[in-house]
């Protein structure tokens, strides 16, 4: 052993090391599985791997055994990288973040596998030189174990390269083992975040821009041969501009830029809406249809929102985590709606445990409407449904509804909510409001449109800073236990 | 404040003055003619045009009395907005009052009714905030401050928010509990604790309300109401005694056997159907059959006490229905023969109890007893419809026509609907034909024609009923419907486009353009919801 080796006398450091470890493995599933830990908190964890890798690398190039040596390097590899993956993660940089993960996993295989190699090897050379140095002969038994180059499965030719070939199918076999297995760790777990940011629950404030346009003057020759009419003597027009006067950043909580103090760098809005069996669930629903609200959203409130629209079975709803989950789901139809006893209850854990809300709109018939209600009966039996006041917050803030905007007036001409404790958990729109947002809307009127998408903005951003206000609670309960 | 107010205000105070004091020089004539007029605008103001503002909209008389003729006047035209359900117009007028008569002793009625114009139109938190809180910040001691506290409980409840609704009608019942909206409040306050399933409280709130609530004419409906869910309950455990007492803080003699009938039969049935509870069930059965035979007047010389005893004996076997006894209904049914005679009414009941417990035979027997041979013969003939006996149903009614030609129409009708039931569609188109009910004999026949692909003769029809105001939507609608099936899908789009362009408010719009979203990919406006603003 060489003084620079752990010794029996000196093995704080490699205590140390055993303790990091075991947190480090805990930072990792709170990453994949369980969501308990504050982002800043993993941060903060995987940025400790740092100086211990440092320490390490720095005490393996002291050492005189190369394969301590290289045993060193290659653990420290395992966390270097992924701090990697991490730290690309935290930053939202989601292109990099693929890009090293799949270099990290490819790092991982290639010294593991060379490890293998050097193992069988080893193994096989030491075999050898043991029957070798006893004279012994194979003799008619048959020998099972891999790393005997005797062995009866390797055959009598190329015994060498049979014996490589299945060290690297079993290597790579029990690393994809592995990796499936890591990966159900995280079950079918899903997490939505909000965007990072901040802003205030606050209505816009439309203001009126008055700007000066100065017509041009002519100068006219007199003598000119060209006949010309000379404009109007009053020569200023006054150009009235209507414009949304952003005073203040659509969002909700201390941070900067328009988003939610409850959510991450990563963090978008996402639109998704219930997928259920009976009915058309996907009436109006992508591209040139709830995406388009979806950008308004985006383009209204400044805040990042996902690419496309998603749906999600009710069954799906429980693989996000409490705090993870999304705060608002969107549900439509006009067909019929059919639910197990099962998905009930987990509508009902959605709405009330994880601080979730339903915008459901009325796609088009008086029995959707009947379903709907009879569904909330079951969903929130402890819960009346009542008309949303026109001057509630969810229609007042970001915008100011004087009205409420419908298509058509499937299941009258009131919206409908289902309150708990102070909160909407159920929002529904009578008259197919998705049809209002799709391209063409519907041929009603810009102004019904446009109510529309301000209606569809308002419940979006009523139900993120819903949420955001619930995690807030969760975190200072939480500070006080 | 707006001046153009103010001048009209002053205006009208002008013109009242000088009538006042000019009087001497004006003619006895004129004076007659200004009299009337001002009785016709005072019966036009008080409780006459009133009344049908709901009781907590209505000022009192005292204070009307006080007002002068231009905040009368004033007020006048802000009701006949409200009771015109023009919210926007009527707030703005209580809301002009307001401006002109701050000091007047109607001011927190208008500013009452201001705020129940804008619940009305659906700014519930705006009333709360600015109307229903601002009577009690500046007229606490008004009548309308207790209404308006009452207000701000029922509006937090209307928006979801029991808690602050309790909270309001707590403090509401504490400061006022005499007054009738601290009955309705408890009334209220039952209905938020069925949602939260809370039996206790609502037990609680029903004895209170039948036992401790001195009943007057205003809160009388509530308390008995009251008194009827707390006997429900009682014997929803088989608590008769309990039940009985209930009732009788509220009804007496004949209303209150009828009450006892009433409201025993749904808890009968629900403790027979629990497995545990089947015996108490049977025994409060009795328990009613044995209360309601001791209230059978034991003199029954004189007409109405026969009347009330034969009605005693129905529900009495209504009861042992309940109770699924059957061989005690027909029991009770023939001692009713016995004692009071085989009349078309008792025969009916019987029958319609046979009919309901699959004793078709027996019931079509009695129906033939029938003293009203033409009423008995038509409810065989529908049993026979009911079996899809169709041939049978028909042969009788062809012989009610002849027997019975005042109705024959009905039957002509009948008969027509036996053949479309019957899949003898050209026979019913024919006798629908016949009958005299236009618009409706056309929708059927059409509807025949359509069963037998005839589309285009189905069309004619339909086109024909389009002059019709009242079916005209449901015509247009099946049109495109009859196109459909005709496999003419572009005209079929058409007739559904037509409909919504023609009828955009009505239900048959919503259909077809439901319909043209989900089969058809097309989107066509109803015009949305530009007339809500």
């Amino acid at each position: 052993m060489s003084e620079a080796t752990p010794k029996s006398t000196d093995r704080r450091p490699l205590m140390l090391t055993a303790v990091y470890a075991m947190l480090w493995v805990w930072l990792w599933f709170d990453w994949i599985a369980w969501y308990q830990l504050p982002d800043w908190v993993k941060m903060l964890g995987f940025t400790a791997s740092l100086p211990v890798i440092v320490y390490w690398v720095r005490r393996a190039w002291a050492m005189r055994s190369p394969v301590r040596r290289w045993a060193v390097l290659s653990v420290c590899y395992v966390p270097a990288s992924h701090w990697m993956v991490y730290a690309t993660y935290t930053l939202a940089l989601d292109e990099v973040r693929v890009i090293f993960a799949r270099v990290s996993i490819g790092g991982v295989f290639v010294i593991g596998l060379l490890w293998a190699v050097w193992y069988v090897e080893r193994a096989s050379q030491r075999i050898l030189s043991r029957r070798r140095a006893a004279a012994e002969r194979r003799g008619d038994r048959r020998i099972w174990n891999p790393l005997d180059l005797d062995a009866w499965y390797y055959g009598q030719r190329v015994q060498r390269l049979n014996q490589s070939l299945t060290t690297l199918v079993a290597y790579s076999l029990a690393f994809l083992v592995l990796f499936l297995l890591l990966n159900q760790v995280a079950g079918c777990k899903e997490i939505y975040e909000m965007p990072a940011g901040g802003g205030e629950q606050k209505q816009l404030q439309q203001v009126v821009k008055v700007q000066k346009v100065i017509r041009k003057k002519f100068v006219i020759n007199p003598y000119s041969a060209i006949v010309f009419n000379p404009p109007p003597i009053d020569d200023v027009k006054l150009q009235l501009l209507e414009i949304t006067k952003h005073a203040y950043t659509v969002g909700y909580g201390q941070g900067t830029g328009a988003g939610f103090a409850g959510g991450t760098n990563r963090g978008k809005v996402r639109f998704i809406r219930l997928e259920y069996d009976g009915g058309d669930w996907d009436q109006d629903m992508g591209v040139g249809a709830d995406l388009n609200l979806l950008i308004e959203y985006g383009v209204r409130t400044g805040q990042k929102v996902a690419e496309q629209t998603e749906s999600r079975k009710i069954v799906e709803l429980r693989n996000f985590p409490k705090g993870k989950s999304p705060p608002m789901v969107y549900m439509t139809g006009q067909r019929s709606i059919s639910l197990s006893k099962s998905e009930v209850e987990i509508l009902r854990e959605y709405l009330l445990d994880k601080h979730g809300m339903i915008f459901a709109d009325n796609g088009g018939s008086s029995g959707w409407h009947s379903q709907f209600f009879n569904l909330m009966r079951k969903v929130l039996p402890q819960v009346e449904p009542v008309k949303v006041p026109l001057d509630d917050v969810v229609h007042r803030v970001p915008y100011a509804i004087p009205f409420l905007p419908y298509v058509a007036p499937h299941g009258g001409k009131d919206a409908w909510g289902w309150k708990v404790d102070g909160r909407w958990v159920v929002y529904y729109h009578p008259g197919d409001i998705g049809d209002a947002w799709a391209d063409g809307h519907a041929g009603v009127k810009h102004e019904v449109w446009e109510a529309c998408y301000q209606l569809g903005v308002n419940v979006v951003f009523y139900a993120h800073a819903e949420y955001n206000k619930w995690l807030d609670a969760r975190g200072k309960a939480g500070d006080k236990e | 404040m707006d001046p153009q107010m103010h001048t009209d205000g002053d205006v009208s105070d002008r013109a009242i003055a000088r009538g006042q004091g000019g009087c001497s020089r004006v003619s006895p004539s004129t004076i007659a003619a200004v009299c009337i007029c001002g009785a016709v605008l005072l019966a036009s103001l008080t409780p006459a045009s009133a009344a049908r503002l709901d009781d907590l909209e209505q000022m009192p008389i005292d204070t009307f009395a006080k007002l002068r003729e231009v905040e009368k006047y004033q007020l006048q035209v802000a009701e006949k907005m409200y009771l015109d359900e023009k919210w926007a117009v009527a707030q703005a007028e209580y809301e002009k009052f307001l401006q002109l008569y701050e000091r007047s002793v109607g001011a927190p009625y208008a500013q009452l009714m201001w705020s129940n114009c804008q619940r009305n139109q659906r700014k519930v938190n705006t009333a709360i905030r600015d109307g229903y809180q601002s009577v009690l910040d500046y007229w606490p001691d008004s009548r309308e401050a207790i209404v308006a506290s009452y207000m701000i409980g029922r509006s937090y409840q209307d928006i979801g928010e029991p808690a602050k609704a309790k909270k309001a009608y707590a403090q509401l019942i504490a400061d006022h509990p005499n007054h009738v909206v601290a009955v309705k409040a408890k009334v209220n306050l039952v209905e938020i604790a069925r949602v939260e399933e809370d039996n206790d409280r609502r037990v609680e709130l029903w004895k209170d309300l039948t036992y401790n609530t001195k009943r007057d004419k205003e809160n009388g409906r509530y308390c008995a109401d009251a008194a009827r869910d707390l006997a429900q309950h009682y014997l929803n455990k088989a608590s008769f005694d309990d039940a009985l007492k209930a009732l009788e803080t509220t009804w007496k003699d004949h209303e209150l056997t009828y009450r006892v009938f009433e409201v025993s039969r749904g808890p009968i049935r629900n403790l027979l159907d629990q497995a545990d509870k089947k015996a108490a069930g049977a025994q409060l059965a009795d328990k009613v059959v044995a209360y309601i035979t001791s209230q059978v007047p034991a003199d029954q010389s004189d007409e109405q006490a026969k009347r009330r005893a034969r009605e005693y004996w129905f529900w009495i076997a209504e009861v042992q229905a309940y109770a699924r006894r059957d061989d005690q209904v027909i029991k009770t049914y023939e001692q009713m023969v016995d004692r009071f005679g085989a009349d078309d009414e008792l025969l009916d009941h019987m029958a319609g109890w046979f009919r309901g417990h699959d004793r078709r035979d027996e019931a079509r027997r009695i129906y033939g007893k029938f003293k009203d041979q033409a009423r008995g013969q038509g409810n065989i003939a529908y049993m026979y419809r009911e079996e899809r006996k169709y041939d049978d149903a028909i042969k009788i009614y062809q012989d009610l026509m002849t027997t019975d030609a005042d109705r024959a129409d009905n039957y002509q009708w009948a008969i027509a609907e036996c053949y479309e039931d019957s899949g003898k569609l050209k026979e019913a188109i024919q006798t629908f034909r016949q009958t005299d009910r236009y618009p409706s004999n056309y929708m059927r026949m059409a509807s025949c024609q359509r069963r037998l692909k005839q589309y285009n003769e189905a069309l004619v029809l339909y086109n024909q009923v389009l002059s019709d105001n009242g079916t005209a939507p449901q015509a247009m609608l099946e049109i495109g419907y009859t196109y459909e099936q005709a496999g003419d899908k572009e005209k079929a789009i058409k007739g559904f486009q037509r409909v919504c362009k023609a009828f955009p408010t009505s239900g048959q719009a919503s259909r077809a353009h439901a319909h043209l979203q989900s089969e058809y990919k097309i989107t066509i406006t109803l015009g949305g919801s530009k007339d809500d603003k």
